[in-house]
Order: C-alpha cells, then sequence, then structure tokens
C-alpha cells in the first residue's frame, strides 16, 4: 500500500475582498499517495490553484485539515519534498537556466559543485543541456517551462505540483511538455498533481479530480 | 467624466503609494528650492539693510569753493528731503604742536574739523570717545599720542598764513571711519592721495569759525565744506537695485545744484561692495543649491520610474480595448495633476515650517521677492509632476506597441555616453576650466577696475559641474565594469551573508548591473552632495570665525591704553570662569622711516594659548617655525611684505625702528632685526604693521604695559566678555569685545553673511535625501521585483536566505554609494572651497569635517537601507499569494 504524501478533509477556503466573501474551496476532501498521477480539471477560477497552494504548503484553508503524513511539517516540505511548477514563466530573470535548476539543491544547502551537477543531469534528461547557459529571456515559452519542470524535479522531490503548466503553450508543445515529464517521472515513487483545463492533456492521466466553482469530486481510479 | 472619475478612485485605492511617492518627491523639490529662494532673497534683503544701516554717512556732499552754503543746503533739503543733514567744514593747517614736560613736540601737517554741538549723536559711527568728553575740543588718538597730549593740555594749532591759535583738550577720540570722512570727494581714485591725515582736530562748529574764517580768506584753498546727510529712504532690498536707486538721486541731486557741488556717495560705495557679497551668495547658491535640486528632482523621478511597468501594463490594457493616445494622456495627465498639486501644497508648508531652520521670520517670507520664489518653485514642483508622469507615458503611448508594453522588453547593449566615453570627456573639460579659473585667482565674482558693477564669472561654475557630472558618469562606468568582471570576488565577498548561495546571488546582482548602477549611482549623488555641502558649510563657517577671531585677535580681547593697560589685570581675566588661556599683547607704534605703523609684542611661545595663529598669517606659511625663530632672535621683528619691499629686506637685515620711551614720551631708535613677513595678524590692520618680542620691547622702552589681552574661551565668548567687562571697568578706556559681535559686526565680508540658517537646511535636506536615496529607492526597487522573491519564498527559500539576496543588493548599492559619493562630496568640496577663495580672508589651510554629522549621515544611510531591505522582505513574504497568482 502507497504511503499517503497528502491528506485533506474538508478544506474550505474563503478570500475577503472588502465585504465580499470569495468561496474559492469548499469541503474538499483527498488523499495523494506516492506514485500517483492525478489531473486536476476544471474551469477557470475554479479553485484549482487554489488547492495546488493548500496541498504545497503555500496557502492554509479557511477551515478543515491538511496533513503531509509522509512529509513532516509545512515547513519543512519545499524544496526537498514538493517541487512546484507554476502557469506562467516563473524562471529567475538574472539567473542562467542552470543556476535556474540548482537553485532548489543550494536552498538547501547542497554542495554547489554536486548541485551543478545534478543541474546538468536533469538539464540532460529533458534535452535542454545546450541551452544551460542562456538567460530566461532568451528561451522561448516550451524551453522556458521544460526548464521549470527541470527544477520542479532536480531535488527528486516526493510529490510534484503543477498548476496548468501548459496554460500559455500550444498544443503540440504542451503535449511534449508533458510527454518529457511522465517520461522523466516514469519509474520513480514521485506523485504528480497537474491542474489543467485541457482535457487532452487530463486523458493521459489515470486519475481526474474535477473542481468546479469550488467544489471537488474525486473520481475513482479503476485500475488503482 | 465618470471615466475619469473611476480612474482617480482607482489611483487612489490602488496605486496610492505610487502616487504619495512621488508627490512627496515633488514636496521636497519645492521646499528645496523655495527654502533656497527665501533665503537667498531674506539674505539679499538683510545685507542691503545692514550696509544702509552700517554706512557713518550716506553722502558726503562737497561744495565748490564760493558756493552759497545756505542755498546749496536748501536745495539739498527740498530735493532729498534727507532725515539728516549736517554742516562740516574743513580746514588744512601746517600741522599741530604742545608743550609737554618740558620738551615741544611738533607734528606735521593736519586737518580741523569744525561740526556742530549735536553731529556725533547724529552720526555716532564717526567717533569712538577715548578719554574724556565728546564735546568740545577732541583730538584724535594718533595726534595725541604725537603731541604726548591728553584732556586738559594745550594745543597749538599752526594755522596756514596766520598765527597759531592754542585750544584746550576736552577729549581723546577715535576716528573708525577716517577714510570716509577725510575721502576726497569728487577725485578719481588714484589723482590723489587717499589716506586720512595723520593729525586731526575737532572743534565746535563756532570756535571753528571764529579760528579758520580768517584763513579761508587770506587762503580759501585751504578751506572747505562738507553737507553730511543721513537719506533715511527706503530702498529696494536687493543690493544692485538700491544701488541704481541711490546713485539715480545722487546724480539728480548734482544736477540740480550743477556746479556748486559734488555728491560723495558713501552709500553707493557701500551697496556696490554688499552687491559683490551679494553676488557671491548668488554663485552660493548655485554651487550650493544647485546640485541638491538636481538631486531632488532625480529621486522624484526615480520613485516616478518605479511605477513604470504598472504604468505600462495598465496603458496596454487601455490600448488593448481601444483607448487612442490622447485619452491615455488625459487619464495619466489626472495622476500628474493630483502628484503636482498634493506635492505643491505639501512643499509650501514645508518651507514655511522650514523658515525656522532658516532664522527667516514670517513678515521676511511675505516678502515680495521671498513670495517670487514660492511661486517659481511651486511652478517648478508642478512642471517635475507633469514631467515625470506625462513625459514616459506620451514616449511609451507612442512609441511601443501593445505587445511591447505589456512585455516591457528592455533595450540592451551600451548607452550612447559610454561608447562616447563622455564621462572622460566631461572630466577633461572639468579640469581645463578648473586650472583656467585657478590660473585667473579664482575669480568667481568679477569687478573690473573703474566699472562700477560686479558680476558673477558663470564660466567658473563649469568645473565643478563637470566634476560631479563626469565623476557620477565615470562611477557608473567603473561599477558596471565591476560588476561584469568582478562575480568571483563579488561571490566570495558574499559568502559570509549567503553561504551556499554566494554564487547565485553575485550571478544575479551581476545581470541586473543596469539597476544597481542607477540605484548606487543616485545614492553616491545624495552621499557626495550631503558631504559636499557639509564640509563646505563647516570649512565656510570655521573661516568665519577665523576672519571674525583675526579681526577680534580671539574669543575675547580687551584692549586699553598704555597708561592704564588691561595686562595690569591679567590674572583676574585668566582666572574668569570660562577662560581657558590669557595673553597679553603690547600694542604701539612704531616709526619705520616716516612711515608709523602698529608694532605688537609677544610672547612667541605662548600667544598660541590664547588665540589661533595660522600658518597663512605668515609669509613662509609656517606659522610654528616662524614664532619659534622670533622666540630664538630677541630683538627679531616680523614686517609686512610692503616694508619688505620698500625697504628692500632681506633675512638678517638689521632695521632701525623709533618707538616711544616710557622716560620722556619721545621716539628713539631702537635696533630689530628683519626675521620675516607677516601677512596677517590677530587684532592687526589689513595694511603695514609689525611683530616683535615683547619682552624685547619692553626692555628697550621701559614699560611692559601690554594695551591688550587675548582670551581663550569655551562656552559663550559672550558671556566671558560681560565678566571681563567687569573685572577691567575701573580702567579708564579699557574695552572688551567678543567674537560673536565682531562676527555680526564685519559686514564687508560675505562671511559676515549669517549661513547658519543655510546650513540647517541643507544639512536636514541632505540627510532626508541619503536617508530617501538609499531607502526610497533601494525599497521601490525590491518592490519592483517582488515577484523574483515570491518566486523564491514558492521554491522553499528560508526567510535568511530570501535575505541573502536582498542584503547583497543593499548592502552593494550602501557601500558602493558611500565610497563613491564620500571620495566625490570630498573633491567637490576641495573645487568649491579652492573656487570661492575670494570670499576667504584668509583662506582656509585644509578642510573642516564635520565628523559628527558624517557619522550621522552614514548612520542615517545604513538605517535607512536595513528599514528598506526589513520592509521589502516582509512585503515579500506577505504578497507572495497575491504575487503567485500571477505566475
Amino acid at each position: 500500500m502507497p504511503e499517503a504524501l497528502v491528506e485533506g478533509r474538508n478544506l474550505s477556503r474563503v478570500y475577503r475582498l472588502g465585504r465580499a466573501a470569495i468561496v474559492a474551496l469548499e469541503d474538499a476532501t483527498m488523499t495523494v499517495k506516492a506514485g500517483d498521477r492525478i489531473a486536476l480539471v476544471g474551469p477557470s477560477g475554479g479553485g484549482k490553484s487554489t488547492l495546488l497552494q493548500i496541498m504545497g504548503g503555500l496557502d492554509l484553508p479557511s477551515s478543515g485539515e491538511i496533513s503531509w503524513p509522509a512529509l513532516g511539517g509545512r515547513t519543512a516540505l519545499r524544496p526537498r519534498k514538493i517541487g512546484y511548477v507554476f502557469q506562467t514563466q516563473s524562471l529567475l530573470a538574472p539567473l542562467s537556466v542552470v543556476e535556474n535548476v540548482e537553485l532548489p539543491l543550494l536552498l538547501v544547502n547542497e554542495d554547489e559543485r554536486t548541485a551543478r551537477a545534478r543541474a546538468l543531469e536533469a538539464l540532460g534528461e529533458l534535452d535542454l543541456a545546450m541551452i544551460a547557459e542562456k538567460l530566461p529571456e532568451e528561451l522561448s515559452g516550451g524551453q522556458a517551462q521544460r526548464v521549470a519542470v527541470a527544477r520542479a524535479f532536480v531535488g527528486k522531490p516526493k510529490l510534484i505540483l503543477a498548476d496548468e503548466p501548459t496554460g500559455q503553450l500550444d498544443h503540440p508543445t504542451a503535449q511534449h511538455l508533458f510527454d518529457v515529464l511522465l517520461a522523466s517521472l516514469n519509474g520513480s515513487g514521485t506523485a504528480l498533481v497537474v491542474a489543467t483545463h485541457d482535457l487532452a492533456i487530463a486523458e493521459r492521466f489515470p486519475v481526474q479530480w474535477h473542481l468546479t466553482h469550488g467544489r471537488l469530486e474525486v473520481e475513482p481510479c479503476a485500475s488503482c | 467624466m465618470r471615466q475619469l472619475l473611476i480612474w482617480v478612485k482607482g489611483l487612489l485605492l490602488r496605486r496610492f503609494g505610487r502616487v504619495v511617492g512621488a508627490a512627496i518627491g515633488v514636496a521636497f523639490t519645492t521646499a528645496f528650492i523655495g527654502a533656497l529662494g527665501v533665503f537667498l532673497s531674506v539674505s539679499n534683503a538683510q545685507m542691503t539693510q545692514r550696509a544702509i544701516h552700517d554706512v557713518p554717512v550716506d553722502w558726503q556732499v562737497q561744495l565748490a569753493p564760493g558756493a552759497d552754503v545756505s542755498a546749496v543746503t536748501a536745495k539739498v533739503q527740498e530735493t532729498v528731503k534727507p532725515e539728516v543733514l549736517e554742516r562740516v567744514m574743513y580746514a588744512e593747517v601746517d600741522g599741530f604742536s604742545a608743550q609737554t614736560g618740558g620738551t615741544v613736540q611738533t607734528t606735521g601737517a593736519g586737518k580741523v574739523l569744525g561740526v556742530s554741538p549735536g553731529y556725533f549723536t547724529e552720526f555716532p559711527a564717526e567717533l569712538r570717545r577715548l578719554i574724556g568728553a565728546t564735546e568740545g575740543v577732541l583730538i584724535a588718538q594718533q595726534t595725541s599720542a604725537n603731541l604726548h597730549v591728553s584732556v586738559g593740555d594745550t594745543v597749538s594749532i599752526l594755522r596756514v598764513a596766520l598765527p597759531p591759535a592754542e585750544v584746550k583738550v576736552d577729549g581723546v577720540i577715535d576716528l573708525p571711519n577716517a577714510d570716509s570722512l577725510f575721502q576726497a570727494v569728487g577725485i578719481p581714485a588714484g589723482a590723489a592721495p587717499q589716506a586720512p591725515p595723520d593729525n586731526v582736530l575737532i572743534l565746535p562748529d563756532s570756535m571753528w569759525d571764529t579760528l579758520f574764517k580768517p584763513q579761508q580768506e587770506v587762503r580759501p584753498d585751504s578751506v572747505r565744506t562738507q553737507l553730511h546727510l543721513r537719506l533715511g529712504q527706503a530702498l529696494p532690498s536687493s543690493p544692485g537695485a538700491a544701488y541704481k536707486e541711490v546713485t539715480a538721486q545722487a546724480n539728480g541731486l548734482e544736477a540740480r545744484i550743477a556746479g556748486d557741488g559734488i555728491v560723495g556717495n558713501n552709500l553707493a560705495s557701500r551697496l556696490l561692495s554688499v552687491n559683490e557679497d551679494a553676488l557671491y551668495a548668488r554663485v552660493l547658491f548655485l554651487f550650493l543649491g544647485l546640485p541638491g535640486v538636481i538631486l531632488v528632482i532625480s529621486l522624484t523621478l526615480a520613485v516616478a520610474a518605479s511605477g513604470g511597468e504598472r504604468r505600462a501594463s495598465d496603458q496596454a490594457l487601455l490600448r488593448t480595448r481601444g483607448a487612442t493616445v490622447g485619452q491615455i494622456l488625459r487619464l495619466e495627465a489626472v495622476e500628474a495633476v493630483i502628484t503636482g498639486l498634493g506635492g505643491v501644497v505639501l512643499g509650501l508648508a514645508l518651507t514655511y515650517a522650514s523658515s525656522g531652520l532658516l532664522g527667516i521670520t514670517a513678515r521676511e517670507m511675505r516678502g515680495r521677492a521671498a513670495v517670487g520664489w514660492l511661486i517659481f518653485a511651486a511652478c517648478i514642483g508642478f512642471a517635475l509632476a507633469m514631467g515625470a508622469v506625462l513625459i514616459p507615458a506620451w514616449s511609451r503611448a507612442r512609441n511601443l506597441t501593445v505587445a511591447t508594453a505589456r512585455g516591457l522588453i528592455r533595450p540592451a547593449g551600451n548607452p550612447l555616453w559610454k561608447v562616447l566615453w563622455l564621462d572622460l570627456i566631461i572630466l577633461a573639460i572639468g579640469a581645463v576650466e578648473y586650472w583656467r579659473t585657478a590660473s585667473a585667482g579664482y575669480q568667481v565674482v568679477l569687478a573690473p577696475e573703474g566699472v562700477a558693477a560686479s558680476s558673477v564669472n558663470y564660466e567658473a561654475f563649469i568645473a565643478p559641474v563637470c566634476l560631479w557630472v563626469g565623476g557620477i558618469m565615470l562611477s557608473f562606468r567603473l561599477l558596471h565594469y565591476a560588476l561584469r568582471h568582478g562575480r568571483r570576488l563579488l561571490a566570495g565577498i558574499l559568502r559570509p551573508l549567503a553561504h551556499s548561495l554566494s554564487g547565485l546571488v553575485a550571478a544575479a546582482l551581476t545581470r541586473q548591473f543596469r539597476l544597481l548602477t542607477h540605484g548606487a549611482a543616485l545614492v553616491a549623488l545624495a552621499i557626495s552632495f550631503s558631504v559636499s555641502t557639509a564640509i563646505f558649510d563647516t570649512t565656510f563657517n570655521a573661516q568665519s570665525r577665523v576672519d571674525a577671531a583675526l579681526t577680534n585677535g580671539a574669543d575675547v580681547t580687551v584692549t586699553g591704553p598704555t597708561a592704564s593697560p588691561p595686562s595690569a589685570k591679567i590674572a583676574e581675566l585668566k582666572a574668569l570662569p570660562g577662560v581657558t588661556g590669557a595673553q597679553p599683547m603690547q600694542h604701539r607704534f612704531a616709526y619705520v622711516g616716516n612711515d608709523l605703523q602698529d608694532l605688537y609684542g609677544i610672547d612667541p611661545g605662548y600667544i598660541g594659548d590664547a588665540t589661533s595663529i595660522s600658518n597663512a598669517y605668515f609669509g613662509n606659511h609656517d606659522a610654528r617655525a616662524t614664532l619659534a625663530e622670533l622666540a630664538a632672535t630677541s630683538d627679531g621683528v616680523l614686517v609686512s611684505e610692503e616694508t619688505v619691499q620698500d625697504f628692500q629686506l632681506k633675512p638678517g637685515d638689521q632695521l632701525n625702528l623709533r618707538l616711544q620711551f616710557a622716560s620722556d614720551r619721545q621716539y628713539h631708535v631702537v635696533p630689530f632685526h628683519f626675521i620675516g613677513v607677516v601677512r596677517e595678524f590677530p587684532t592687526a590692520p589689513t595694511d603695514s604693521f609689525l611683530v616683535a618680542n615683547a619682552s624685547y620691547v619692553a626692555q628697550q622702552t621701559g614699560s611692559d604695559a601690554a594695551e591688550t589681552v587675548l582670551l581663550r574661551v569655551q562656552g559663550d565668548p559672550a558671556a566671558v566678555a560681560e565678566r571681563a567687562k567687569g573685572v577691567v571697568g575701573d580702567i579708564p578706556g579699557a574695552k572688551v569685545t567678543d567674537l560673536g559681535t565682531v562676527q555680526r559686526a564685519i559686514s564687508s565680508s560675505l562671511t559676515a553673511v549669517d549661513l547658519q540658517g543655510l546650513t540647517r537646511l541643507e544639512l536636514v535636506f541632505a540627510m532626508l535625501m541619503v536617508a530617501a536615496a538609499t531607502g526610497l529607492v533601494l525599497g521601490l526597487g525590491l518592490a519592483e521585483r517582488r515577484r523574483m522573491f515570491a518566486i523564491l519564498t514558492a521554491l522553499g527559500a528560508k526567510s535568511a536566505q530570501l535575505g541573502a539576496f536582498l542584503w547583497g543588493e543593499a548592502l552593494l548599492i550602501l557601500l558602493v554609494g558611500l565610497l563613491l559619493g564620500g571620495a566625490l562630496g570630498v573633491a567637490v568640496a576641495q573645487v568649491l572651497v579652492k573656487m570661492l577663495t575670494g570670499i576667504f580672508d584668509p583662506p582656509p589651510e585644509r578642510l573642516a569635517a564635520p565628523a559628527l554629522y558624517l557619522v550621522l549621515l552614514g548612520l542615517a544611510a545604513v538605517v535607512s537601507t536595513i528599514i528598506a531591505v526589513l520592509c521589502a522582505r516582509a512585503y515579500s513574504r506577505r504578497q507572495v499569494l497575491e504575487s503567485l497568482r500571477g505566475l
């Protein structure tokens, strides 16, 4: 039985905007286990990013309980245990590609030489070794997102959360990115949760969670 | 209209910080220009008022021989309507003689004045009482010394072509303004001897009439009449305008009394000289104020530009929705107007609030010139707001496509000035101009011979401006180079702070060199402005004190006659609370050939205990060596340059002086040896004088009386002076003066202008600017990069790791700014002091650094940097989710 990485019960998140209260997530219960491949689908504004942020420990629920049984406390989740891929270009502009990728390793005080070697290795796995010394502003959108993926899994996290990583990419580029991502994780115990509104991509995942107007419906996995 | 209101509401709700930041910049610009301008206009008015007050007699109308005195007097009364008009008669005499102690003393030619009994009450600055009465027969101090007479003695007046007449002396006086009293009216400078006579007697007009009407009949050329006037009119506040008005009035009077008299316009001469001082004040204003104005404008532009990305994004959205350039500019203009109006109102309020710092009264603030400056400052502030917001908006709206506006692709490559090496060219121009000004003797204010006008040599400004601008540009280039090529070194420096991230922090910093150099340049500008202003102001004020100390002699100076010298009370004076040093100094007179000069007898080993002896006082620029040589040569004497040339003296030459001996009050030859040149000395006149050993003078003359006692004081000199007056109150003719009183009284020099207010204002502004440049610019710059910090936070960077990026940048900007700014500030202060050598007498030997202020300045920079980093860190962490939503 795979260990549970994230467990959430009755999670709600309400944002206050002046006097108005906006419910982004309502009574969501879910579990992510090691090796899971989950597509979080739903329309824009449905609460996907909010749920991912709560799962990644970036945000706290307004009510409900969230825990990371196999990962430890909330303060020690990133970057070693959870890798994050953002919707838009999220590379640090003043750092080169390889520096961006080695950053999560250096944040956990990895030796500089080892960090550089592992970053180059990760870039190699994603066919990005040629652009290692380039700056983010010199990359195409697809290249930048692949670098972001490399950065997310260079630290070999147990969970990767990707928030619409292909939202700004054309369809072939998006498919290629997922080819690379899924291939890279193949055989590893790393769980992957991807928020997307692209059904073609969602179909590549064995499990799909539907999130509409903050309400989560977890589709049972027939093969699990 | 509704659209505008929605925009305004959005601005105030969502862009409040940006609007307020820019408005504060505009407020500072307005306040700085306003306060400086008001200070300039008020100090001009004060200079004019003081000049008018200090002139002993405004006009001396010299009547032509044979002119009808009553008719001319009536015409003058009618034309000018003076506040005071007095008739003064001058008679030339062959000399004076007196018999005292069994000997007869006779002087050379002299003058006898006839004045009304109320003359010295109306014109009190013409007379200083020494002994006896101030009415009746008064004899000048020098004449009384020559004749060995005092109150009650009889003096024979050797009239021209008539038998001598005898009068009895009622008082001994000094004529502090003898130069103007005895001026040759209507004769061009250099055409006749201008020095006042050595021998003068003043008689009541009735007695003068009795004694000299007969002389006028036989020798009319030996007698003349003047009308002395005090105008008492309100004149324009500017010395230049007042000069023009007074000159025009004098010309008008001369035209009315055509041929019957010529106006000796003392007031115009004084105003002309004050106008020169006013021009120096303008130079100071430009030298000290302009960099501050440029700096505060740069800061405002930097604050306004910090919202550039958001503005571009807002603009792109508007354009996507079909807004025209005109509509976009109208909306941007709303922000500019809000910023401008808010800033100007706040700025004017700050100006009024800072008037206390400047020592300016509310009434002075309402003066015409002051109000003019406030309006000007408000216009500049408003124009700045419009320019800072509208010009970039217009440029963006015209030149960028929607896509580029949203993406904000920054132009790459070196700016044109770098490619053209403009920084080195500007520095070279500055060096050449500095050399040109230096070789012309640093003449910033030009007062050409024979031309009754002064002007500012604005070319002299080129050197410091070039140094400042070129220095900053070169700093840009060097910092840019260092950042591009010094990454390893930077990583090494940052390692204790950033640990394993040091390489990445260094890489990030070196790739953000444009942002960093802009930030560092602004900090360097602020620091250099503050340092140069502080050093210049301190040097200026210290030199003003030196100038006053040179005139007064020491912090407190006690003088008295030889017969009852204040040195008799030296023990009591030394024991006064606050006195840290007291030294007697003889003040005698000695003939060098036929020239009577002041002789100062000192103890060279101890004179420095009571007063500052500057290197600049001596020909060899070495006070210590000169005084040591004087101490080693008992009969040594220091003489003025003029005397050295007149008598072709070489060191070691014997110089025979004639000194008055106590035994017979006669002048006898005393041999001295010339050992060096003295240019200035405490209490000494600016022309020729001598300095010798007091012990030798005492031994030779038989009197060890010291007519002057110099006191060095800790604390308030005025308070010590009051105590000293109590000690010497019973000494007839004794006088006590203190440094502050003299400092206020020296009105012929710009150093008498009270710059304390301006100094306080500038130092406060400079401190605020340094805090703004370091804190505000850094804070805004970091806020601009909140996205980067949000990513770092989302990736799991801990507070200390996030801090490494923030601190790395902040420390780099701060250190570079402090180092470059400090070095540039000292260099600019040095150039300023050199360029303004003309206002210093003597010129300063070295720059005076206000250590406490500089430490506080550094602290202000450090504290504002710390606050900016802490705020940016807190802000980055707090705004992380908001920023992440955009990722």
